[in-house]
C-alpha cells in the first residue's frame, strides 16, 4: 500500500470515533470481575507449595527431609514461630523475597506435611495487575515509528565485486583487508579471500559489503599490502600511504533511529526488553526523544505534498491543519484524539511561519507525547478497584505483545466498533495477527531475550584464541537463533519440545564451519541438519546460547548450568557464599570438567554446585564460542551429566543424560520446564515477573490450555490474550 | 550558599540558550569563557560538585586466611603510608581523607550485586535513591544536567539493572551512558570534533515542549498514585530540558570553562566494547566529566567503569603493567585470587595491578579538577571526589572494611590529607556526611546511618 493511500485508508477509522464513545459509556459487564485466588485451605496450601518449591526446597527438601537445612517434618514449636522465623530470616540472606502473605502460606504447606492439594480455581480466580504506563521498548519505538512514517523494510546492500591481475607474479593467496574486517591480517583472521579464475588470470571476490564509508587495502600472499588497483578513490592512510575507499550506501544497513535512546532498563530477574516498571524516562531520555523527533519530524516532511491530505494554502490552512492532526495523531497516539489534543497541535501547527514548519513541529511534538511513547494500560473503573482496559488500550496490548509495533486499521477499526471487550473477539484479532510476519519477528525476539543470547552481540571473546569470531559471525548467531524460533512456531511442528531437540538449525558457510557441519556455502542462512555425532540439538546448540554463556577464553559450566536453571527451568539457587572461589585456573593438562571437579569434591560446595555443573557438563562439547569439539588439550570430552531434580529443587530425583542432545530431551519433556515457558511468556506479555502464589490460578489455567494444545507455542499466545487477566488491571 | 546569587555580567539567557544547543551563533564556551571566569573568583562555603568513581570487584583487603588488608594505609591519622595498591595516589595523599573500616551492613554479604544494591543507597536491595540522584534533583538542581551518569562499557552483555550503582528511586536504575560521543552531543550541542550544532532558531523548541508538557499534565491528572511517580520523574526530566531550551536554568557555578574536546577517534557503536579501548573509552568519559563540571553545566555525576563481577578482560589493555595478549585476565576472575595474599598467583598479581590501575584513573580525575582554576583555588576544591566499590575484598566479598576514599576539600567542608578509622560505623554516614558537604543536612543516609562520620567535616 502506497503511502498516500495508508493514509487515506486511516480517515474511515477516524469517523468511526463517535461508535467508540457509545460503546466507553456502556456499562462494563462484570461477570468476570476478579476475585483473586479463593482463600479455601486447599488453595492456600497448593500457594504455600508453590512458594515453598521456589524458595526452600533446595535447602531444606521437596518434602521437608533436610538438605543443607534443617529438616521440617517434625516442627514442634507451632505455627506461629514457624510463620515468624520465615517472615525475619527466610529465605537466608533474601528474606525480602517471602513477606506479606508468604510466610503463612509456606508455614501452612510445610504443617500440612507437604501434601499435595489441588487449588480450587474459577473463572475469576485471578489477580490483576498493576495498571501501567508502559514505556515503548527501543524495539518497539523503531517498529512503530516506522509503520507510522510508512517506511519500507530495509533493502539488502549491493555485492561488491573486488579483482586482482597478478600479472606474472604466481601468488597463493590474496585477500581484502580494511574497516569492514577489522584489517585482519590473514584469511585465517576473517580476512576475505579472493579465489584465482585461472581461464581469467583473475583474482576475484564479489562481497556483500555494509553500508558505509570504507578503507581497505589488498594483501598478497598475507604479506604485501596495496591498494586496489582497479579503484581510483584513494586517501592517506596515516603512516605515508594510501588505502582504497569504498563508499556503500543502502538502506540494509539503514541508521537505527533509536541509535540514540538509552537501553532498556530490566531487572535483574526479567530477562525482556519491556518491563513495564524500570523503564523509566529521565532527562536523557527526554534530551534523545527530543532529538529523534526532530531529526524523523525533518526526514518525513521531505515531502510535505505527501504527507498532508488536503489542500493547506490560504483559508484552506485550518480544516487542514484540522484534519492532518486529526488523522495523524489518531496513528501516533493509537487513539483518537480528544478535543482539547486536537486544539493543542492544531494550534502549534497553525503558529509557525509556514503549513509546512507547522507540520514538522507537529509531528516532532506528538512523537514526544506521553500519549505516544507510553501505551496505555489504565483502563477505566470497573467497580471495587479494578480497572478494564478500553478497547483502544486492548488493540495496542495485543499488537505490541504479538508483533512488537502498533496496531493496524483493523484492529484500530475494531476497537472504534466497541469489539475487543470480550475473549471471542480478542481471540479473533490475536489469530489474526498471528498469521502476519511480524508475529515471527516477535517470537524470534522473544527468544532471543528469554535465553539472553542477544549477550553474544557485546560480549568479548579472546581474538587469540577465537580470531574467525567476527561481528558477521556474532550477527549470524542471533539471526539463527531468530530465524529457527520462528520456523518452529510458525512452519514446523509449532511445539514447545522441537526448540529443545531440533536435529537442525539455520546455518551460513561461517556458523557450519564453527559447528563442524559439512556442505553448506554461502552468507545466507539455511534450514540445516546438524548430521553425524556431536550431539548439538535444539537452542542449547546454537553458538548464540553458548557463547553467551561462557567466558572470554574458556566454557563456563557454572554460567550455562546457571543458565537452564533460571531460563529453561525457571530455579533461583541460593547466591554463593563469600570465599566462594573463583574460576578454577587455566591448566593446560585437563579438561573443564577436571578443573571444575573441586566443586563436586568439596561437600560444601556440592551442595549447590550438583545442580548446576552437572547441567553444564553436558555442554562441554562446545567450546566458548560455540564451536564443536572431541578433545579439550588432549582429552576426550565427557558430555555427561544429571539434570537432577529437574522438577522441584531439593527432591533428588535423576535424570541423567549422556549428551547435550539428551539433555535437550530432558528439558522438552520436563513439566517444570514447559511451566517455566508458560512464566517466561506471561513475563513478556505483562513486563513484570509473576508472583507464584498471587498468580497460581492463572498460571495453572494457562499451563492447562499449553498442555491441551499439546505445548503450541502460539496457543499459548493467544491463551495469554484471552486470559480474564489481559484484559484487567487494579 | 552564598555564591548561588552571584550572577555572571553575561546574559544568562543567552547563555543556556547557548549550551541548550538551541541557538549555538557563537561557540558557546567561548561566551562562558569571556563572561564567567572572573565572576566566581571569589566563592566559598560548601563543596559545588559531587563526582562518583566507580570500579568492580573489589580489592585486596583482608585476605580469607586472615591477613588484614592490604589496601588500607598504615601508620598515624597524618602521616600514613599508602600500599601498593594505592601508589598512584602518592602525590595526591594531601587532597584526600582515607576513610577505614566502614561497614555495608550484613545483608546480602557475600554477594556482588548486593553491595552494588547498598553502595549508593546505603539501603538493602537498592530499596532506597541513591545519593548521587537526591543531590542532584536537590544541590544540583539548578544545574542545567542535574545528573551525569557515564559509563565505560557498563551495558555490556545486556546488562541487568543490578549491574548499575545509581538509583533513581527504589529498585529502579537508569543505565548508564556508554557512548562518550553521544554525551558530549548532549551536553555541549556539539559534536566531539567540533562539527554539529545549531538549531531551529525560532521558538519552535519551545512551543513544542509547551504542548509535550500540556499532554503530560492531562495525562498526571488522569493517575491514582500508581504511576504518577513515573510521570513525575518524565515531567522533571522535561522541565530540565525545557529550562536548557528557553534559556530559563539558573546560572551554575563555573570553574574555568576552556574548549571542551574529548578523543574518541577510532571508537563507535560496532566496536565499543573490544576491551582494548576500555582505557581510551574511560580516559574519555573523565574528560567528558570534568569539562562539563567545568562549564558549570553539571554538579553532579558518576562514572562507572564495567560493572560487579566484569568479565572485562584487562590483560588487554595496551600500554599498561597487564598487558598481555596472550592470556585473557578478567577482573572478576582476577578478584578470586585465592584464600591469601600470595604474589606467587598470577590470579593475585594481576588483581593488584588491575586495582593499581583503576586507582591511577581516579588519579587522572584527579590531576584534571586540580588542573581547573576555581575561585581561590582548583576545582578539586570545591569538589567532593568519592572512589569506591561493591565489595571489599573481591575474594570474600566481604561488605566491612569497605574501600572508601574521599578527595577534594569540599569548598572547604573537608579537611584532607587524613587517615581516619571508622570501624563500626555504617557507610550510610559518609553518604550523610557527604550530603552535608553539599549543604544538604539530612539527618541520616539510608540504613542503620546516625549521621555525618564524626571528624570527616569542618
Amino acid at each position: 500500500m502506497s503511502f498516500r493511500a495508508y493514509f487515506f485508508s486511516t480517515v474511515a477509522t477516524a469517523t468511526a470515533t463517535s461508535l467508540l464513545l457509545l460503546a466507553a459509556c456502556k456499562a462494563p459487564t462484570l461477570d468476570d470481575q476478579p476475585t483473586g485466588p479463593p482463600t479455601d485451605e486447599a488453595t492456600v496450601s497448593a500457594q504455600g507449595a508453590a512458594l515453598y518449591n521456589e524458595l526452600c526446597s533446595v535447602c531444606h527438601g521437596h518434602q521437608g527431609q533436610g538438605g543443607t537445612g534443617p529438616k521440617l517434618t517434625d516442627w514442634q514449636k507451632g505455627k506461629d514461630t514457624l510463620v515468624q522465623i520465615i517472615d525475619e530470616r527466610m529465605p537466608t540472606g533474601r528474606p525480602d523475597k517471602c513477606k506479606g502473605a508468604c510466610p503463612e502460606q509456606v508455614a501452612s504447606y510445610i504443617l500440612s506435611g507437604f501434601k499435595k492439594t489441588t487449588p480450587t480455581c474459577g473463572e475469576r480466580s485471578f489477580s490483576p495487575g498493576p495498571r501501567r504506563l508502559r514505556l515503548l521498548s527501543k524495539r518497539e519505538y523503531r517498529s512503530t515509528v516506522a509503520t507510522l512514517l510508512g517506511w519500507q523494510p530495509p533493502q539488502a546492500c549491493p555485492a561488491s565485486t573486488f579483482g586482482y591481475a597478478p600479472g606474472m607474479r604466481t601468488l597463493r593467496s590474496v585477500h581484502v583487508a580494511g574497516s569492514f574486517n577489522g584489517w585482519a591480517k590473514t584469511v585465517a583472521a576473517g580476512g576475505w579471500p579472493l579465489t584465482y579464475q585461472a581461464d581469467k588470470k583473475l583474482w576475484t571476490l564479489t562481497q556483500q559489503v555494509p553500508a558505509g564509508n570504507h578503507t581497505y587495502k589488498l594483501v598478497l600472499d598475507e604479506t604485501d599490502w596495496i591498494t586496489d588497483p582497479a579503484n581510483p578513490n584513494m586517501q592517506p592512510d596515516g603512516f605515508g600511504g594510501q588505502n582504497s575507499v569504498l563508499n556503500i550506501t543502502c538502506n540494509g544497513d539503514a541508521e537505527d533511529v533509536t541509535a540514540r535512546l538509552p537501553q532498556d532498563a530490566r531487572p535483574e530477574d526479567f530477562p525482556f526488553d519491556n518491563h513495564a516498571g524500570v523503564r523509566v524516562v529521565t532527562s536523557v531520555h527526554v534530551e534523545e526523544f527530543r532529538r529523534t523527533a526532530q531529526a524523523l519530524a525533518d526526514k518525513s516532511t521531505a515531502d510535505i505534498k505527501k504527507l498532508v491530505p488536503c489542500d493547506f494554502t490560504g483559508g484552506s490552512a485550518p480544516a487542514c491543519a484540522e484534519r492532518f492532526v486529526r488523522e495523524f495523531g489518531q496513528r501516533t497516539f493509537r487513539r483518537p484524539l480528544r478535543p482539547e489534543e486536537v486544539t493543542r497541535y492544531k494550534a502549534l501547527l497553525l503558529g509557525r511561519k509556514t503549513f509546512e514548519l507547522g507540520v514538522k513541529a507537529t509531528i516532532a511534538a506528538l512523537l514526544q507525547s506521553p500519549h505516544f511513547l507510553y501505551r496505555s494500560e489504565l483502563g477505566t473503573a470497573s467497580g471495587s478497584g479494578t480497572y478494564r482496559l478500553d478497547p483502544y488500550e486492548v488493540a495496542s496490548a495485543l499488537s505490541y505483545f504479538l508483533w512488537g509495533g502498533p496496531p493496524d486499521d483493523a484492529l484500530l477499526a475494531a476497537a472504534a466498533a466497541g469489539q475487543l471487550g470480550d475473549a471471542a473477539s480478542i481471540e479473533k484479532q490475536a489469530r489474526r495477527l498471528l498469521q502476519d510476519p511480524r508475529s515471527r519477528d516477535q517470537v524470534a525476539a522473544f527468544t532471543l531475550y528469554w535465553l539472553g543470547a542477544d549477550a553474544v552481540t557485546s560480549s568479548a571473546k579472546s581474538p587469540t584464541l577465537f580470531p574467525g569470531f567476527t561481528d558477521s559471525v556474532r550477527q549470524a548467531m542471533t539471526e539463527e537463533t531468530r530465524r529457527f524460533a520462528a520456523h518452529v512456531a510458525f512452519d514446523s511442528t509449532g511445539r514447545f519440545d522441537e526448540l529443545l531437540t531440533a536435529d537442525y538449525s539455520f546455518l551460513n558457510d561461517a556458523l557450519a564451519q564453527i559447528y563442524g557441519v559439512t556442505g553448506v556455502t554461502g552468507a545466507q542462512l539455511r534450514k540445516q541438519s546438524y548430521g553425524g555425532s556431536s550431539g548439538r540439538a535444539g537452542l542449547l546448540g546454537h553458538g548464540s546460547v553458548l557463547a553467551s554463556y561462557s567466558h572470554s577464553d574458556q566454557t563456563s559450566p557454572i554460567r550455562r548450568g546457571l543458565f537452564v536453571r533460571r531460563r529453561l527451568l525457571c530455579q533461583e539457587l541460593p547466591a554463593p557464599p563469600p570465599n566462594a572461589g573463583g574460576v578454577p585456573k587455566v591448566d593446560p593438562a585437563a579438561t573443564t570438567r577436571e578443573r571444575f571437579r573441586q566443586h563436586t569434591d568439596n561437600p560444601f560446595c556440592n551442595s549447590c554446585h550438583k545442580f548446576i555443573d552437572n547441567v553444564g557438563f553436558g555442554l562441554e562439547r562446545f567450546d566458548a564460542i560455540g564451536a564443536l569439539r572431541d578433545r579439550e588439550n588432549g582429552k576426550a570430552i565427557d558430555a555427561s551429566g544429571d539434570l537432577n531434580d529437574r522438577e522441584v529443587l531439593g527432591s533428588g530425583e535423576s535424570a541423567p543424560y549422556s549428551s547435550a542432545a539428551q539433555l535437550g530431551q530432558q528439558l522438552a519433556t520436563s513439566e517444570r520446564a514447559r511451566a517455566c515457558f508458560v512464566r517466561q511468556a506471561l513475563r513478556f506479555s505483562r513486563g513484570y515477573v509473576e508472583d507464584v502464589a498471587a498468580d497460581l490460578c492463572t498460571l495453572t489455567q494457562l499451563q492447562q490450555r499449553f498442555a491441551q494444545s499439546g505445548y503450541r507455542i502460539t496457543e499459548l499466545l493467544v491463551a495469554l490474550t484471552t486470559s480474564p487477566d489481559f484484559l484487567y488491571r487494579k | 550558599m552564598s555564591h548561588r546569587l552571584k550572577r555572571p555580567s553575561l546574559s544568562r539567557r543567552s547563555f543556556i540558550r547557548a549550551v541548550g544547543g538551541a541557538a549555538l551563533a557563537l561557540p558557546f564556551y567561548e561566551l562562558a569563557y569571556r563572561g564567567l571566569r572572573s565572576s566566581f573568583a571569589d566563592i566559598s562555603g560548601g563543596a559545588r560538585r559531587l563526582i562518583v568513581f566507580y570500579f568492580p570487584d573489589g580489592v585486596a583487603g583482608p585476605s580469607a586466611d586472615g591477613s588484614p588488608s592490604v589496601w588500607d594505609p598504615t601508620g598515624p591519622e597524618r602521616g600514613f603510608t599508602l600500599p601498593e595498591q594505592l601508589e598512584a595516589l602518592n602525590p595526591w595523599k594531601d587532597h584526600i581523607v582515607f576513610l577505614k573500616g566502614l561497614s555495608m551492613g550484613g545483608t546480602d554479604s557475600g554477594s556482588h550485586p548486593g553491595g552494588a544494591k547498598k553502595l549508593l543507597t546505603g539501603v538493602d536491595g537498592g530499596n532506597g535513591e541513591s545519593i548521587d540522584r537526591f543531590l542532584a534533583r536537590t544541590a544540583g538542581a539548578g544545574a542545567p544536567h542535574r545528573h551525569l551518569f557515564l559509563g565505560a562499557m557498563a551495558n555490556q552483555n545486556s546488562a541487568s539493572g543490578d549491574k548499575h550503582i545509581s538509583y533513581l528511586s527504589p529498585g529502579t536504575t537508569a543505565p548508564p551512558e556508554d557512548k562518550p560521543w553521544q554525551a558530549f552531543e548532549r551536553i555541549f550541542g556539539k559534536k566531539p570534533d567540533g562539527s554539529g550544532g545549531g538549531g531551529s532558531g525560532d521558538d519552535t523548541d519551545a512551543s513544542i515542549i509547551d504542548a509535550v508538557l500540556g499532554d503530560l499534565s492531562d495525562l498526571r491528572g488522569k493517575l491514582g498514585d500508581t504511576e504518577k511517580s513515573k510521570l513525575d520523574l518524565h515531567l522533571e526530566g522535561l522541565r530540565e530540558v525545557e529550562r536548557r531550551i528557553k534559556g530559563m536554568a539558573p546560572m551554575p557555578t563555573p570553574g574555568t570553562c576552556d574548549m571542551p574536546r574529548i578523543d574518541v577517534a577510532g571508537i563507535d557503536d560496532k566496536n565499543a566494547y573490544d576491551p582494548a579501548l576500555f582505557p581510551k573509552l574511560l580516559r574519555a568519559q573523565t574528560d567528558l566529566m570534568v569539562q562539563a563540571m567545568a562549564c558549570g553545566l553539571s554538579q553532579v555525576g558518576v562514572l562507572q567503569c564495567s560493572m560487579h563481577t566484569s568479565e572485562l578482560i584487562m590483560s588487554r589493555f595496551p600500554g599498561t603493567e597487564m598487558y598481555d595478549p596472550g592470556f585473557d585476565m578478567r577482573s572478576h576472575q582476577a578478584s578470586h585470587y585465592g584464600p591469601s595474599h600470595d604474589k606467587s598467583k598470577r590470579e593475585y598479581r594481576d588483581y593488584l595491578l588491575q586495582r593499581r590501575w583503576f586507582v591511577s584513573q581516579f588519579a587522572y580525575l584527579l590531576e584534571q579538577l586540580k588542573a581547573r582554576p576555581e575561585g581561590d583555588g582548583t576545582m578539586l576544591d570545591y569538589s567532593v571526589v568519592l572512589l569506591c566499590s561493591e565489595v571489599s575484598d573481591g575474594n570474600t566479598h566481604s561488605h566491612d572494611n569497605m574501600p572508601f576514599l574521599l578527595a577534594g576539600r569540599g569548598g572547604g567542608t573537608i579537611v584532607p590529607g587524613r587517615l581516619l578509622n571508622y570501624s563500626g560505623r555504617r557507610h550510610g554516614d559518609l553518604l550523610c556526611s557527604i550530603a552535608h558537604s553539599m549543604g544538604q543536612r539530612v539527618a541520616g543516609y539510608g540504613q542503620g546511618s546516625s549521621g555525618p562520620l564524626p571528624g570527616l567535616l569542618k
